[in-house]
């Protein structure tokens, strides 16, 4: 056994983990906020899947229910999605996989924590205090002239979490940049950092913008001036313009990530290379780019010129062809791969399947003509939750399942990941697949009332969501259940390529013994036809 | 591998990784700067362009003299910086203080200069909100709600420029003091480098408000 101490044992103190600037030491702090986060966001979706049971409002009124959506939404966005995979699996695996002792600037690295915390509580004395009622979009006037609940508050909340999105990206541009180990070329870097890397560049590019925007709604509540409202001279799609112009590349905060974790896990159960390195490494930096330039389809029917929506239309869809560049590339990988159906590559199905229901329905979307159709209704709901749940959740848990060895030096219940990614799959489908309908059928959203002839689909997915809820629960306890009780993992279960594996489970508090020399791209895995029985080491790669 | 030498931070290999990541590091937060700024510029440009009239008669009341004064005064404290970086080179620590101090100074006085322009507007109750007015006039039939939002988009606008000023003097008077004391002051190139690169950005910001607010 190892006789130098991993990183969890390197000191146990509260004041050892809440002051420390260990890169590892920080995601888990993420992990543990962003879980109950996770938690807090998902109890309100219980509350108003359950008032949706009936056609009638019987369980809660309707200014209840603006507040639970809201809450979810700017819980799940700003708490959850954003943060998931950059702000865990990014922090701790950044430096590793690059061969570096730690991040650029580990102080920033545990301040943005603190200001993530900082926006958190705000946001939760929200909840507590009676909660906000604007959707998590904070349109004005909802969020100005008609705003009845704590919208400033909440809107503090998030300005102050954005900037712990900014300094993560900045860190994470910084590092990548200048720290990379002897050898390790731009273009033998894993798939995870490029994806790191765009979406490093949307959060420090976009999210200034959402700080911006935030502040001139709370000048203009507290000066009473018209900056957005129009009846005293303000814009209101001016508030409209700046938001998206975060917003939608926010989206892709959401995604980019989760994309970076399927393309670890796809060639490592495939033991295949990646099929197309350069194309889904090229293919994360032109989403991050033309991300920049949709934002307009938003606003289909907010009254912006036919011409603007018609140039907005064409950009959306071009954003799915790297999307579907990446698509391609993952089944490519999976051709003629030696698959095995494990945890990790059970949720990494999940998410292309799903992904790509989400995807088309987007090109779906950016037509106009079945825009303005399904503007505002479930359509939305389902086709975004299709991407954001069906794709970045399930990546998020993907990824924790495949790194969880590594992070923990625990073994899970490998039976109970795979039943559980099943029950999530299929408790998502049923969530959401309704909605579609609901959406096609006219079904608006955020009303907590609908005519009886819709009660079937609402059933259904409230039905659906309870499976999902389990599927959320059972890994808590499962994972849990393994720190204490898991077989301790080897270095290198899952027989991965990656400078991460090739390193102790769970790591050393500077990552390596010595630092790592490079001299072949990444995933280099033994085809299944190859003559070599060799099993991939990633020790070779190293001197 | 240069790790004993006291200056270079554990995760770093050597002090000229250190240099380009704390000077990266600099420039990226710089680009997160502009845009943040952006948001504002663009609200500028949508009003400017709804109400041109109100933002012409608004603009009449700031004094040009103080804005070009004002102007003057960043410029000097940008080239002390610069050259203070120049004579760290040399060695002249000496220099490099009382560059950074009088860099220090020149922004009390534009901030000074700033705050009697407020002073002055929101005697003639030119600060938006509650206490605005604006006598209309039969001539120009300018509603006072447009002029309103040039006065709020120019005290967002040089409020939050201030608010940067602040941190900025800050920066360089407590970088010149740590530099005086230091018994090691050579360590200190990276933050001057990069308060350097701060100060002249918030330098440049000014150069586009002037024209914007005072200029039209």
């Amino acid at each position: 056994m190892a006789t130098h101490q991993s990183y969890l044992s390197d000191g146990t103190t509260l004041r050892s983990w809440l002051m420390t600037l260990d890169h590892k030491r920080i995601a888990i702090l993420y992990m543990v906020s962003l879980t109950f986060f996770f938690f807090v966001g998902g109890a309100a979706a219980v509350l108003f899947r359950l008032e949706l049971i009936t056609p009638q409002g019987d369980l809660v009124s309707s200014d209840t229910y603006n507040r639970l959506f809201s809450i979810h939404g700017i819980i799940m966005v700003w708490f959850f999605l954003i943060p998931a995979v950059p702000n865990v699996l990014g922090n701790f695996l950044v430096p590793l996989m690059i061969g570096a002792r730690d991040l650029a600037f580990p102080r920033l690295n545990l301040a943005s924590w603190y200001l993530f915390m900082a926006g958190g509580l705000f946001t939760l004395y929200v909840v507590i205090a009676g909660g906000v009622d604007t959707g998590w979009t904070f349109y004005t006037p909802y969020s100005s002239t008609y705003a009845n609940s704590h919208v400033i508050l909440a809107a503090t909340g998030v300005f102050i979490t954005g900037f712990s999105s900014i300094l993560t990206g900045l860190n994470f541009i910084v590092t990548i940049h200048t720290m990379r180990c002897p050898g390790l070329k731009w273009f033998r870097l894993p798939l995870f950092i490029w994806s790191m890397y765009s979406t490093s560049l949307i959060m420090v590019l976009a999210t200034p913008i959402l700080a911006v925007t935030l502040a001139l709604v709370a000048v203009e509540r507290l000066l009473g001036v018209g900056i957005f409202d129009p009846g005293i001279g303000g814009d209101p799609l001016l508030f409209q313009h700046l938001f998206w112009f975060y917003s939608h590349p926010a989206v892709y905060i959401m995604i980019l990530p989760g994309m970076g974790v399927i393309s670890e896990i796809i060639p490592c159960f495939s033991r295949k290379p990646i099929f197309g390195y350069e194309f889904i490494a090229m293919a994360s930096l032109a989403i991050a780019i033309l991300g920049f330039l949709v934002w307009g389809h938003h606003m289909f029917v907010s009254g912006q010129s036919l011409y603007a929506g018609l140039f907005f239309s064409l950009l959306s869809m071009l954003v799915a062809v790297p999307s579907a560049v990446k698509v391609f590339n993952w089944t490519a990988t999976l051709y003629k791969g030696s698959i095995s159906l494990t945890t990790p590559m059970l949720y990494a199905l999940g998410f292309i399947g799903l992904f790509t229901m989400g995807g088309l329905t987007g090109i779906c979307l950016a037509t106009l003509a079945f825009d303005v159709h399904v503007h505002d209704t479930y359509f939305i709901i389902a086709h975004f939750h299709y991407i954001m749940v069906g794709g970045m959740v399930m990546a998020y848990l993907g990824g924790m399942h495949f790194w969880w060895p590594k992070i923990t030096g625990r073994m899970y219940s490998e039976w109970l990941g795979r039943i559980n990614a099943l029950i999530v799959f299929a408790g998502f489908n049923m969530t959401f697949f309704p909605q579609f309908i609901l959406g096609y059928l006219g079904n608006p959203r955020r009303y907590h009332t609908y005519p009886g002839e819709f009660q079937v689909f609402h059933i259904m997915s409230t039905l659906g969501a309870s499976i999902l809820g389990i599927g959320y629960l059972l890994p808590l306890f499962y994972l849990l259940w393994s720190l204490k009780y898991g077989k301790r993992a080897c270095d290198n279960p899952w027989d991965a390529t990656g400078l991460e594996w090739a390193t102790t489970s769970p790591p050393p508090a500077h990552n390596f013994r010595e630092t790592p020399v490079i001299r072949e791209p990444a995933y280099q895995y033994e085809t299944p036809h190859s003559d070599s029985k060799n099993k991939p080491n990633p020790k070779t790669r190293l001197t | 591998m240069n790790r004993t030498s006291s200056i270079v931070a554990m995760q770093f290999d050597d002090s000229e990784q250190q240099h380009s990541a704390a000077l990266l590091g600099m420039w990226i937060f710089l680009a997160t700067e502009v845009l943040f700024f952006g948001g504002l510029f663009v609200a500028y440009t949508v009003y400017r362009y709804e109400y041109s009239d109100a933002f012409a008669e608004g603009s009449e009341h700031l004094a040009i003299w103080s804005g070009a004064v004002m102007t003057g005064l960043l410029l000097m404290g940008s080239l002390l910086i610069a050259l203070s970086e120049n004579v760290f080179e040399r060695d002249h620590m000496h220099r490099v203080f009382w560059n950074l101090i009088s860099t220090a100074v020149l922004g009390i006085l534009f901030l000074s200069f700033e705050f009697y322009e407020y002073h002055d507007l929101i005697k003639h109750q030119l600060f938006p909100g509650a206490a605005f007015h604006w006598p209309e006039k039969q001539s120009t039939p300018l509603s006072g709600r447009s002029v309103e939002i040039y006065f709020v988009l120019f005290f967002c606008m040089t409020g939050l420029h201030a608010l940067h000023m602040i941190i900025g003097i800050s920066l360089v008077s407590g970088l010149a003091f740590y530099l005086r004391y230091s018994k090691n002051p050579r360590r200190l190139k990276n933050p001057l480098t990069v308060i350097g690169l701060y100060w002249h950005f918030v330098d440049i910001i000014w150069i586009f408000l002037f024209p914007l607010f005072y200029l039209i």
